[in-house]
């Protein structure tokens, strides 16, 4: 599967978790979790870099800056995961 | 502003929002989550409509305590006339379109839920609008009429 506008080969989002998790368990998460609780980490998943602010566009927004065509995992600091949602159901979307 | 929003069939508020990307946008009837703690989930399949380009991932925690990896894609966003740009969720296993808190902490709004309404508004709105709004609402069931005809944006 491509990115309809890059003709490129669409990231796996289980290869990039798996990836950041990796490179966040390894680098970062002991620290962070003492310093940042709470907050949104970017890991940059070829250069390993951190961004962290207290809401997850901002975090994105600093990694973004700093590598433009980076792929980045978001992490929640503390959380096992960057959201929740309460429930996934499997009605089709309705287009207006 | 205020916005109207009204019940799916399945009786979940729902209100009218257009997502944007780079090749084109378009109208969903998005359902207000607030379980839902980030910005706005799609199915992954809309990115081809839209032609988002994917930067990242983040895992989300559904309801039954499974963690999932979600691509990302950034996105413009409008509800009623304010259009914001933010990271949106491609979802593998959910067709709806959700919309959660970081969404109306992005747009500053407030909702307001009720047995027979959806009212959502933000700061520039005065309570007495808001209250004229909560009042003209129909009493009784919930209106699950397609919001064509009773979402006001």
């Amino acid at each position: 599967m491509t990115d309809t506008n890059s003709g490129a080969p669409r990231a796996d989002p289980r290869d990039i978790a798996v990836k950041g998790s990796h490179i966040y368990q390894n680098r970062y998460r002991s620290d962070f979790e003492r310093r940042y609780l709470g907050q949104f980490a970017a890991i940059n998943i070829e250069t390993e870099d951190a961004y962290v602010a207290d809401a997850p566009e901002d975090a994105l927004k600093k990694a973004r800056a700093a590598s433009p065509a980076g792929i980045f995992f978001l992490v929640r600091v503390g959380s096992r995961g960057a959201f929740k949602v309460s429930r996934m159901s499997y009605a089709h979307p309705r287009i207006i | 502003m205020l916005i109207r929003g009204s019940f799916d069939p399945s009786g979940s508020p729902v209100i009218p929002i257009e997502i944007a990307g780079p090749t084109g946008g378009r109208c969903y009837e998005a359902t207000i989550d607030t379980g839902f703690t980030g910005f706005v989930v799609v199915n992954i399949g809309e990115m081809i409509h839209l032609g988002l380009k994917t930067g990242g991932a983040a895992e989300v925690t559904l309801g039954d305590g499974r963690t999932v990896p979600d691509l990302m894609a950034e996105a413009s966003v409008a509800v009623g006339a304010v259009t914001k740009a933010g990271t949106i969720l491609l979802s593998e296993t959910s067709n709806e379109v959700l919309i959660g808190l970081d969404f109306l902490r992005t747009f500053r709004l407030a909702l307001i839920l009720t047995a027979t309404a959806v009212i959502l508004y933000d700061e520039a709105e005065t309570l007495a609008a808001v209250f004229r709004a909560l009042l003209s609402t129909p009493l009784g069931t919930p209106n699950t009429a397609p919001s064509a005809t009773s979402g006001e944006v």
